[in-house]
């Protein structure tokens, strides 16, 4: 079989680019992504790892069409896949939002919500069938079809907004911080829904996070992302026990110690500044600013990405395979 | 339920027996029945999850909450002073708030008035109790060095929206350093930053507590985040404290069913490690 069968989800070189306006009279622009490339199997999930503007939301926004690319080849089961005239396989991917509180619509009862994107696809009564299964997945009770969003919990919430997006029955799930708003108990709960999905219902999702123990819950694969470019990718395991790039590593020394059952580190993480502005960034590799270990090259060259092993790849000038 | 870290020793703060209920709420009190101490130089964490009361408790020491919108009752002890905890428009308050307590906001962008400069934003708090200018502007860059803020000249002349994330919450914690203060209220003072600079945050607190001894409640919903920083724990449910006890204690063995649950379900990494044993942070010291 191709490669490209192995993979659900396929995407090469996605660049996406917003104009900021920086004065009155002048727009530059803001690579959000330059050249971005993953793959997600069958049944899988991607977990996306980094911090705010490094454009793990912009990932999502292109895949899913809100957000033109201006590059990139986007590719579904093998068939090329374009977000923008999707019409008919709307139905393919769906997204979950950070926020329940604002992607419900107030007005609508959970039913409601939850039935709108089959808009006139089904009748009025394979509608409610296939709602009635959804809400079993997602062990929402029956009767919050005709409770209102304020009537739930947070956690509730997002379980609806979670139950609006299966609704379709797509093959591939995008998740933008689905659990950051939600307290432990609950971010518990939507993380066992999300597995079971995987399981049972070979949902291959993104699971969009900045909170990597969390991502080594729920993924098989992570991704770790600065600034736009995928600097590492692996197993989860790889990502936690081999980490190469000193991004990685980095974020691996910044979870809280008790986080961590064993760990081999007893001096802290000495990392100094902050993520440069995406606005203006200079050739060479992104990270070097706040890199421990940045030598001549990498102000000038950006680092290929290197494979350590078979699922493992990085970019770093420090880094051979 | 009370426990004195070390006896004979006067607590900084010390409340007892606090209740505060909004009006209008009809329900059950924010807070309720809550007795705590702070002994000199400790860092006392406060966990619990949205609704238990730990901001509303912190404000409520801090004399921040309007006696107009909530009761409060109970005995509030600051640096040996009895403050009036009902009533925050109380003389005892307006001595002791901003200059023997210090408060770090959650939200640094909403905390900072955005038509003051830094440098306005940490001399006003002074020169309003009487410091000479001169002396006052002096402390403002000296704080802001302690607070680890490369440039200060520069910085001291920028408005709140020309700093990033980072950079505001250290301006927020020099601004509740400034007057000196006893004791420190850091209310979620990470949780809107990325994790890189959350450990730069907590890495700051910790050295800013050992260089100047003063004491520190850290309230978090993280209880791994809390147990990395302070000494003592509370667990707060439902406005009460539910768990109180020396952090290696609360976390090796609970006893309260809501702080085992607490950490149960917190997602972990069981162990981690670097790809051919090479760690690039360390090997550059």
């Amino acid at each position: 079989m191709s490669r490209s069968n192995a993979h659900r989800l396929v995407v090469e070189n996605l660049s996406v680019t917003y104009k900021v306006r920086t004065s009155l009279l002048q727009k530059r622009p803001l690579h959000a992504l330059r050249g971005v490339s993953f793959n997600v199997g069958a049944a899988e999930t991607l977990a996306i790892v980094g911090e705010s503007g490094s454009g793990k939301s912009t990932i999502l926004r292109a895949i899913s069409g809100l957000t033109s690319y201006d590059h990139g080849d986007i590719s579904i089961d093998g068939e090329p896949y374009k977000p923008a005239n999707s019409n008919a396989n709307a139905a393919e991917i769906s997204l979950v939002f950070q926020n329940p509180n604002s992607s419900l619509n107030q007005r609508l009862t959970v039913g409601k919500i939850i039935t709108d994107p089959l808009h006139s696809r089904k009748s009025d009564e394979s509608q409610m069938e296939v709602l009635h299964d959804v809400l079993s997945l997602l062990k929402l009770d029956h009767d919050f079809i005709n409770r209102y969003p304020f009537q739930l919990s947070g956690g509730q919430k997002q379980r609806v907004a979670i139950a609006r997006a299966l609704i379709t029955n797509p093959r591939i799930l995008l998740l933008d911080e689905p659990t950051s708003a939600l307290d432990v108990a609950n971010q518990d709960q939507v993380v066992q829904i999300l597995l079971e999905l995987k399981s049972e219902r070979q949902v291959s999702s993104i699971f969009v996070t900045h909170d990597l123990p969390l991502a080594y819950k729920v993924a098989e694969r992570v991704a770790v992302l600065y600034l736009g470019v995928v600097v590492e990718t692996g197993t989860r395991d790889e990502i936690s026990l081999q980490a190469s790039h000193p991004y990685t590593q980095a974020l691996l020394l910044s979870i809280p110690q008790r986080k961590i059952g064993k760990h081999a580190v007893s001096k802290k993480l000495h990392m100094v500044g902050e993520v440069p502005s995406p606005i203006d960034v200079a050739a060479g590799c992104v990270f070097r600013s706040r890199c421990p270990i940045a030598m001549a090259i990498c102000s000038e060259v950006a680092p290929q990405p290197v494979q350590l092993s078979a699922t493992q790849v990085v970019a770093c000038h420090a880094v051979s395979a | 339920m009370m426990l004195l870290p070390t006896s004979g020793v006067e607590p900084t703060l010390k409340v007892s027996n606090l209740s505060v209920a909004y009006r209008g709420g009809g329900s059950a009190p924010a807070v309720k029945d809550v007795n705590l101490d702070l002994a000199p130089g400790e860092i006392l964490g406060i966990v619990g999850e949205s609704g238990s009361g730990k901001s509303t408790l912190c404000m409520a020491l801090a004399g921040l909450l309007n006696k107009t919108q909530c009761s409060i009752t109970g005995d509030l002890t600051i640096g040996g002073r009895s403050v009036t905890i009902s009533d925050p428009e109380d003389q005892t308050w307006l001595d002791i708030r901003g200059s023997k307590i210090g408060y770090i906001f959650q939200d640094a962008h909403a905390a900072l008035n955005p038509l003051l400069t830094v440098q306005q934003i940490l001399v006003q708090p002074q020169t309003c109790r009487g410091i000479p200018m001169d002396e006052a502007k002096e402390r403002a860059s000296q704080v802001l060095h302690s607070v680890e803020i490369p440039d200060v000249p520069r910085r001291l002349r920028q408005y709140p929206h020309e700093l990033s994330g980072g950079m505001k919450q250290r301006v927020v914690i020099a601004a509740a350093l400034v007057s000196h203060p006893e004791v420190l209220i850091a209310d979620e003072p990470t949780t809107a930053l990325d994790v890189t600079l959350q450990s730069q945050i907590i890495q700051l607190l910790q050295r800013i507590q050992l260089e100047t001894e003063l004491s520190i409640i850290f309230i978090s919903h993280n209880i791994d985040l809390v147990a990395d920083l302070s000494q003592r724990i509370l667990v707060m449910q439902f406005g009460q404290i539910i768990e109180e006890g020396p952090t290696d204690r609360v976390l090796n063995s609970p006893e309260a069913d809501y702080t085992k649950y607490l950490l149960e379900f917190v997602p972990r990494i069981e162990t981690i490690g670097f790809h051919r044993g090479v760690e690039h942070w360390h090997n550059h010291e």
